[in-house]
């Protein structure tokens, strides 16, 4: 039997025993090992959930729910805390159709588990809100909602693309606004419907047809006025969302009030909150621009006359001065005035100069008339120092006749010992030197 | 040069001459010059922007196509 044969029969082994002697299990622990499978799998995970409400008997005395959601084929229960369930906005009712949202939870007292649940939408409303979460997810991934994408709007459009219903408030406070801030736009209506069957293709193709550079538009404007979310449903069609990405002028989404939000507000270069706001932002203020513009011309004009001034009166300043008037006595004025710091700086020097003169013949006088009881007792000191200094010095002991032997190291020999026979000694007279060498030594 | 930036230029010109004005070292004849400009750029800039009417044109679809005629939005009570 190899090593890998021993493996597999000891696994055999153990998976037998196992078999022939079965793990117990507690409840609290198979309960337990449940609620960990489930949490596995779930974790704290938000899940929805669609069906109908069975069991429903309203708020209990603590304010919570306590329902069952059900289908043709299965029944969940269900736990709306108090905290919770005081945001519901629908009337829950037996057998209503809802889209509920919580996470999945085991509890053990009761052997059962549950979705406890943090929001119930009614079903048609729900379903129309995971659309629209799981298109906005899938856009935003393919980078349709991109910031850098995002183009600037024209701060001057002469011609602005609407795409909008041909009547009701929305045209009507478009135009209202763009014939208010300015008026020397042209607006290009593509009349669509906004909402029902066919309505996201009209869009689309809308603002497809408004591309066209032909008809030289700077910017659309897209949108709709209020109402429920089915209503505002075309502009949060994939088709609409995808010809506003391709657009190739800048595009204002206008749908809705300013808590409606669309897939299309977050394609559209600008988010209007409502029709007439984005009129605003599309278009200038003809009038505060113009004052703007007149203030300029205003500073610009100031701003000449007043070096305007400034000039004349530097020019007659020029013109009144001397030197202009008489260019020649000027000159001569100014030679006149050299010529005497010249002077002035002469005098200076020759001041200077004897001054220093005078001085020196003052010392000089002073040490001429110094008394001789001064002079006379350092004279004599003087002497005797240079008297001794002349018995040391060793020159003067060597013009007698002495003189001094070296080794060749430079020691001076004060004995025959310190020397042998060889050695080579240096002997220094009073002018000049002898090298010797040693052929016999005495001490005697 | 597209008309939105034909205007943002006439804007954008004044607004550097007045700019310019104020910097040290302009001389008497750059400021005559500057103010020159900047008056041409202010007539072109008036007629431009005030010379117009609101008009407004709607798609209609024809057997050809799609059309573009007057839009009647003095109609809607504006």
């Amino acid at each position: 039997m190899d090593l890998f044969e021993y493996a597999e029969k000891m696994k055999g082994d153990a998976e037998r025993a196992k078999a022939e002697d079965p793990a117990i299990f507690t409840v609290s622990e198979i309960t337990s090992e449940i609620k960990a499978l489930l949490t596995s799998r779930f974790g704290s995970e938000r899940v929805w959930v669609k069906g109908e409400v069975s069991n429903y008997k309203g708020r209990n005395q603590s304010g919570h729910m306590y329902f069952r959601l059900k289908d043709a084929g299965a029944v969940i229960n269900c736990v709306f805390f108090r905290g919770s369930n005081a945001k519901l906005k629908v009337d829950l009712k037996e057998g209503m159709e809802v889209l509920a949202s919580g996470r999945l939870d085991l509890w053990d007292k009761g052997g059962n588990y549950q979705l406890i649940l943090d929001e119930v939408r009614s079903g048609g409303v729900g379903e129309l809100h995971l659309r629209f979460e799981a298109l906005k997810k899938k856009l935003e991934s393919e980078g349709l909602f991109a910031a850098e994408r995002k183009r600037a709007l024209p701060h001057f459009p002469a011609k602005i693309g609407l795409v909008t219903s041909s009547t009701g408030a929305v045209v009507r406070d478009i135009i209202h606004v763009i014939r208010g801030r300015c008026p020397g736009v042209e607006v290009l209506l593509f009349p669509v419907k906004v909402q029902g069957d066919g309505s996201a293709r009209e869009i689309a193709q809308a603002i497809e047809a408004l591309n066209d550079p032909t008809l030289g538009l700077d910017v659309l404007i897209v949108g709709r006025g209020g109402g429920s979310i089915e209503d505002l449903w075309a502009f949060n069609e994939e088709e609409v969302a995808r010809a506003i990405f391709s657009s190739r002028l800048p595009v204002v989404s206008a749908v809705g009030h300013q808590t409606d939000f669309t897939i299309a507000d977050f394609v559209a270069d600008a988010r209007a909150a409502t029709p007439s706001h984005a009129a605003e932002i599309t278009v200038p203020n003809q009038m505060e621009l113009n004052q703007k513009v007149r203030m300029w011309m205003r500073a610009i004009l100031q701003d000449l006359i007043h070096y305007r001034d400034l000039s004349s009166e530097r020019l007659e300043r020029l013109r009144s001065s001397q030197g202009l008037q008489d260019p020649k006595h000027r000159i001569q004025a100014r030679t006149q005035e050299v010529d005497h710091l010249t002077q002035r700086l002469i005098t200076a020097l020759e001041e200077k100069r004897s001054d220093r003169k005078e001085r020196f013949a003052r010392a000089e006088l002073l040490l001429g008339r110094l008394p001789a009881r001064f002079l006379f007792p350092r004279k004599s000191r003087f002497e005797r120092a240079a008297s001794n200094l002349s018995i040391l010095n060793p020159l003067s002991i060597l013009s007698r006749g002495y003189s001094v032997v070296k080794s060749k190291a430079g020691r001076v020999v004060k004995s025959a010992g310190d020397v042998s026979v060889g050695d080579s000694i240096r002997v220094t007279l009073f002018e000049g030197e002898i090298a010797c060498d040693v052929t016999k030594t005495s001490k005697d | 040069m597209r008309r939105d930036e034909d205007i943002e230029g006439l804007v954008r010109g004044i607004e550097g001459i007045h700019a310019a004005l104020h910097e040290e070292g302009t001389d008497l004849s750059d400021r005559v010059a500057g103010a020159e400009r900047a008056a041409e750029l202010y007539h072109a800039f008036r007629e431009r922007f005030f010379s117009k009417e609101f008009s407004m044109r709607a798609a209609r679809k024809t057997p050809e196509g799609i059309a573009f005629e007057e839009f009647d939005w003095k109609a809607l009570d504006v």
